[in-house]
């Protein structure tokens, strides 16, 4: 029976997440149709002004390329659209012709996902365990100084922080080699299961990895030095300590085990907010993810390649929080009855 | 503080626990909270021992000091409690390191709190509560793991009535209030401790909750050889669970005997006035008296006895000076001047009207 109600709190959260990709998916769709001056007349008008060619001639060659009956009733369109997503086809580049976006969007995916994943692991386990240490040691020098630090650096937008660290670390200190760090790999590294190749990577992402981690790791401070205090104030603490358990069990498994799920329910929010933050994080650091393939697309109206990123990354953000609503679940287990009814 | 009365009687009883003098104060903005003055009582290996008064008589401190779970805010002014443990030694309990006191917890002296319905892990199944306590025990107990672990969990179980398959693999939120509280009873038991103290065992569950833990006290009182200690503001359950009663008031023992002595023959006016606020469910109507006033402020005390604004036998003496206890009968002390006239108009007004209820409840 417990097997069965598990199986359907599953069930139901998978279901909601389809529903919440097919709404972004259509909400996208008509997002860049309803923008002002579609993607046709911008590669018209770029053309004519770029290359000075005539309009007819533009727009024949419009025309061609996007192959998309353009004139066709919205809804035909829309459904041809839903259609091809299904398929995994998001269509082809506009700039790289012939280029599928899937694999445009797929082989810069791992990247963003490898610094942003790493990232989120770093500062949520630091920031839990840093919020703790506050809590046990509140109103000591150690607490009141982490706790000045983690406000200001959770006051400071990322991007802010980015370009704080470009400017000390990379160009006035010159502590590290700004330009060496640019991409996602040095030229001649081959991918692969080796030591060269993660040394490499982790190189390269450790300053997008830095800005995120500095961006989000206030927060968990906060939140866990506040669930702290008041987990250590419940009465299961206190009966822990009446039924002489060791002081390290009582802060692991009764104190950080509870005091660490306010927290955990911020990841998914977080999730999301440094998703949206790679955007100009990667085009600061020239680290090659999802967000810089956005920025080059939207510079170059390559439409398709940034309708493929957009819902590539709400499809992200949606399974990551799936994939915290399902651990959270895992880790309290008064969740998963509440899904019952 | 003279010596109590009424400790030792009979041969052959070991005594576990002696408090002497014991001061418990609260540091506070407004000064110092004197939660426990001057206690004193002697506890024996099976003797059963509550401590009734109102809310905000010290008698919780009391318990937690017993366990030495104070709040920071509070620190033992003064006096000793001395625990005898089951091999033969002794532990002054206001001086013990932090690992002689943690092995010292749950193993000699468990407790179960006023407030259980949250005393559990909500992250945690029952059973691993039990394999816990178990495991950081074992120094003092050898290792208590897998099956035995089990086994003893559910003998312990089945004490308090409840169904072990089902409970051990439950979460704290699968369970009833009623059956929270018993499974803190059992896990109370897991170590075969000497004392075990009970905070309020029964506030905050219903009146059928109420009786069933009730009847699983009684029962475990009768099976086993430990002492037990109440602290509870219900007078019936003092009733049918204790050996001798200590009411309490601002902070100190005012009346102590036994169960039968204090309840049926109080010699203590704050007695009378608990014993008259009690109602009861059957007879005939009769009319019910509170206490006038309130319990007094612990920061900022009355002179003399601390009971006279309120006491309606309080006179010039009683407005100086603070009676000792003193022995009203063999095994019964009461700290009141005018204890003889408390007594006298108690038995004239039908003292069997009072046994009659006090059996009842």
């Amino acid at each position: 029976m417990f097997r069965k109600v598990a199986r359907s709190y599953l069930f139901r959260r998978l279901i909601k997440a389809l529903v919440t990709v097919f709404v972004m998916a259509s909400l996208t769709f008509f997002l860049i149709r309803l923008m002002p001056g579609g993607p046709v007349e911008a590669y018209i008008a770029n053309l004519v002004t770029q290359y000075n060619v005539s309009h007819q001639s533009a727009t024949q060659q419009a025309a061609s390329l996007f192959s998309l009956d353009l004139d066709a009733p919205v809804y035909q369109q829309y459904l041809e659209y839903l259609g091809n997503l299904v398929r995994g086809d998001l269509g082809e580049s506009l700039v790289s012709r012939g280029v599928p976006v899937s694999k445009i969007v797929l082989s810069y995916l791992p990247w963003t996902l490898f610094s942003i994943g790493s990232a989120l692991i770093i500062s949520f386990s630091v920031g839990v365990f840093l919020g703790m240490i506050m809590a046990y040691k509140r109103e000591s020098k150690l607490d009141h100084v982490l706790t000045n630090l983690g406000s200001m650096v959770s006051a400071i937008p990322d991007y802010i922080m980015g370009i704080l660290i470009v400017v000390w670390i990379g160009v006035q200190w010159e502590l590290v080699d700004i330009t060496a760090m640019r991409g996602s790999l040095s030229p001649g590294i081959q991918p692969g299961f080796n030591l060269t190749f993660i040394g490499d990577a982790l190189y390269h992402a450790s300053l997008p990895i830095l800005t995120y981690v500095l961006g989000t790791i206030g927060v968990w401070m906060l939140t866990m030095r506040g669930s702290t205090e008041s987990t250590l104030g419940e009465d299961y603490v206190t009966v822990a300590k009446a039924r002489g358990l060791k002081e390290r069990r009582i802060a692991t498994a009764y104190v950080g085990r509870n005091a660490a799920l306010p927290p955990f329910t911020q990841l998914s929010i977080s999730i999301a907010l440094v998703f949206g933050g790679s955007l100009l994080i990667e085009w600061l650091y020239v680290y090659e993810g999802l967000g810089y393939v956005l920025y080059n697309s939207i510079q170059q109206r390559d439409y398709p390649v940034m309708q493929g990123v957009f819902l590539i990354i709400t499809t992200m953000v949606i399974l990551a929080n799936l994939l915290a609503d399902l651990l959270y679940s895992r880790l309290d287990p008064r969740i998963r009855v509440g899904g019952r009814d | 503080m003279s010596e109590p009365v009424g400790a030792t009687q009979g041969a052959g009883r070991n005594q576990v626990l002696r408090v002497r003098d014991l001061e418990i104060g609260y540091s506070t903005d407004r000064g110092l909270v004197r939660a426990v003055r001057g206690v004193s009582f002697d506890l024996e290996d099976d003797d059963s021992l509550a401590f009734i008064g109102e809310s905000g008589s010290g008698k919780t401190t009391l318990g937690l000091s017993l366990v030495r779970l104070l709040p920071q805010s509070a620190s033992i002014a003064r006096g000793e409690i001395v625990f005898h443990t089951a091999s033969g030694g002794e532990l002054d309990l206001t001086d013990l390191d932090d690992e002689t006191l943690r092995r010292f917890r749950w193993r000699e002296c468990a407790m179960v709190f006023q407030s259980a319905q949250n005393a559990l892990n909500p992250v945690m199944r029952i059973r691993d509560h039990f394999a816990d306590t178990a495991r950081d025990h074992a120094e003092t107990d050898g290792v208590l793991k897998g099956r035995a672990l089990t086994e003893r969990a559910t003998e312990c179980l089945q004490l308090v009535q409840l169904d072990p398959d089902r409970v051990l693999r439950a979460y704290p939120h699968e369970l009833s209030g009623g059956m929270r509280q018993r499974v803190m009873i059992a896990l109370g038991l897991l170590l075969n401790p000497r004392v075990l103290i009970l905070d309020e065992p029964t506030t905050a569950l219903d009146v059928l909750t109420q009786r069933a833990i009730i009847e699983v006290l009684r029962e475990l009182r009768e099976g086993h050889r430990f002492a037990m200690i109440f602290v509870s503001h219900d007078l019936s359950l003092a009733a049918e669970l204790a050996d001798r009663v200590a009411t309490t008031y601002a902070g100190r023992i005012v009346e102590l005997g036994d169960v039968e002595q204090v309840f049926y023959h109080p010699r203590h006016p704050y007695t009378v006035g608990l014993l008259d606020a009690v109602p009861t469910l059957a007879g005939e109507h009769q009319e019910l008296s509170s206490i006038p006033g309130s319990p007094p402020d612990l920061i900022d005390l009355p002179s003399g006895c601390k009971f006279h604004p309120r006491c309606p036998y309080a006179t010039d003496k009683c407005r100086e000076e603070d009676p000792p206890l003193i022995e009203v009968a063999p095994g019964q002390t009461a700290a009141c001047w005018h204890w003889e006239k408390v007594g006298s108009d108690w038995e004239a007004r039908g003292g069997e009207r009072h046994e009659r209820d006090a059996n009842r409840a």
